[in-house]
């Protein structure tokens, strides 16, 4: 009876709350679960492929761990790929996967892992959530899924995937040097053919994300 | 309009196609590079594991299904299926909300019940492993439980692959009840 209250008082996790907090997302997450905004830690998140590291570097003795290859991996990726803590280039871990894999090198062993846990959640609940859910949390209906979510402000978007790419690990030791906003805005004109100017492109921008924050 | 089929890249059509590429020497860049680091984990690895005939076997009906078999067995899949999953969210990212994750990776005539009747029969079979390898009155070694299993379940899937897969479940689910499974049968 209790536990049917406690969890009646939940808020709902939605792809809104996720989208407003993505720039701290991982940072937030315990916070957040004390202030009872997730019911627990989502897979797709850097706190739990932090935590996912940690283990697996410990576990790298067993025979059947994913550790050894990654192992051999990196040393003939000169170690680009660093497992910090913090400064996340992605949004999400699936977008980290996403663009190594579409680059040509295989990720790091909990970022496969990571996506491997939310499938399984998936299967594991036996149709009772989406596979949406599963990797983005619940959606809403104002705004749609998290697809539609990530359509919105194709401009905004472009501008901060281009400067967190470009402060990527993998940026850094091809010496590609991190770009400024206005860098970044003159590119997202150029690349698509906007009619506006950097200035005012930045305006949107510092209101998109004020608005977010 | 939403296709009941899934998104080409979650489909064998895609394997097929990219083994095509492969053997012309066609593959995209990203997908060549893939290889010559896939080429490392061959030489490290049991190569049958890496056979190409090996991810249509198991019993795998999609791309996805391999990709849990492989990390069922603590490897990391070949570049094929890794390019299977990557494109697959791309495509569902290029959609802009179009389809949901679930149409697709698996088309939206399978919804989760249906696709789910196969796939969570992965726990079913690992847990019915428990309880013959535990059964009192006849003893059996791993490999011998094992047999019985495939066999029973009618399994598409060789002992090695299955002990293995069987191995890292135990050790990611940690301690099982077996009254708490035998419960299930």
């Amino acid at each position: 009876m209790d536990d049917k209250k406690e969890n009646k008082e939940l808020s709902e996790f939605t792809f809104e709350e996720f989208e407003q907090d993505s720039w701290a997302w991982g940072q937030n997450l315990e916070a957040m679960i004390r202030q009872r905004k997730v019911k627990e830690l989502p897979i797709n998140s850097w706190k739990y492929v932090n935590q996912l590291r940690d283990e697996m570097i410990e576990d790298s003795d067993n025979l059947e761990s994913l550790e050894p290859a990654w192992e051999r991996l990196n040393e003939l990726y000169d170690g680009i790929f660093e497992r910090i803590e913090d400064d996340h280039s992605f949004k999400l871990p699936i977008d980290e996967l996403i663009y190594q894999v579409s680059s040509g090198f295989y990720p790091r062993p909990e970022l496969l892992v990571a996506v491997v846990s939310c499938f399984e959640r998936y299967f594991s609940n036996k149709g009772e959530i989406e596979l949406e859910e599963a990797f983005f949390g619940k959606s809403t209906k104002r705004i749609g899924n998290y697809s539609a979510l990530q359509s919105s402000h194709p401009d905004l978007k472009l501008l901060e995937s281009l400067v967190r790419r470009s402060k990527s690990p993998f940026s850094k030791k091809k010496g590609i040097k991190p770009l400024t906003l206005n860098e970044a805005a003159e590119q997202v004109i150029n690349e698509l053919k906007l009619d506006i100017d950097p200035e005012s492109l930045l305006r949107k921008y510092r209101r998109y994300r004020d608005n977010k924050d | 309009m939403k296709s009941s089929k899934p998104n080409y890249y979650s489909t064998w059509d895609f394997i097929k196609s990219y083994n095509e590429k492969k053997s012309k020497g066609t593959l995209h860049k990203h997908e060549s590079l893939l290889e010559k680091d896939f080429s490392l984990l061959v030489k490290n690895s049991d190569k049958d594991y890496y056979k190409e005939d090996f991810i249509f076997q198991q019993g795998n009906k999609s791309p996805v299904e391999s990709f849990l078999t492989y990390f069922e067995i603590g490897l990391y899949p070949p570049p094929s299926i890794m390019a299977a999953i990557a494109e697959s969210f791309n495509e569902y990212y290029f959609r802009k909300g179009d389809s949901t994750l679930e149409e697709c990776f698996f088309g939206s005539s399978t919804k989760a019940v249906g696709n789910n009747s196969s796939l969570s029969d992965r726990e079913f079979k690992f847990q019915y492993m428990f309880v013959t390898l535990n059964d009192e009155t006849e003893k059996l070694t791993q490999i011998d439980a094992a047999e019985k299993v495939i066999t029973k379940l009618k399994l598409e899937c060789d002992v090695d692959t299955f002990l293995r897969q069987y191995r890292r479940y135990k050790k990611k689910t940690g301690r099982l009840d077996i009254s708490e499974i035998k419960k299930k049968f």
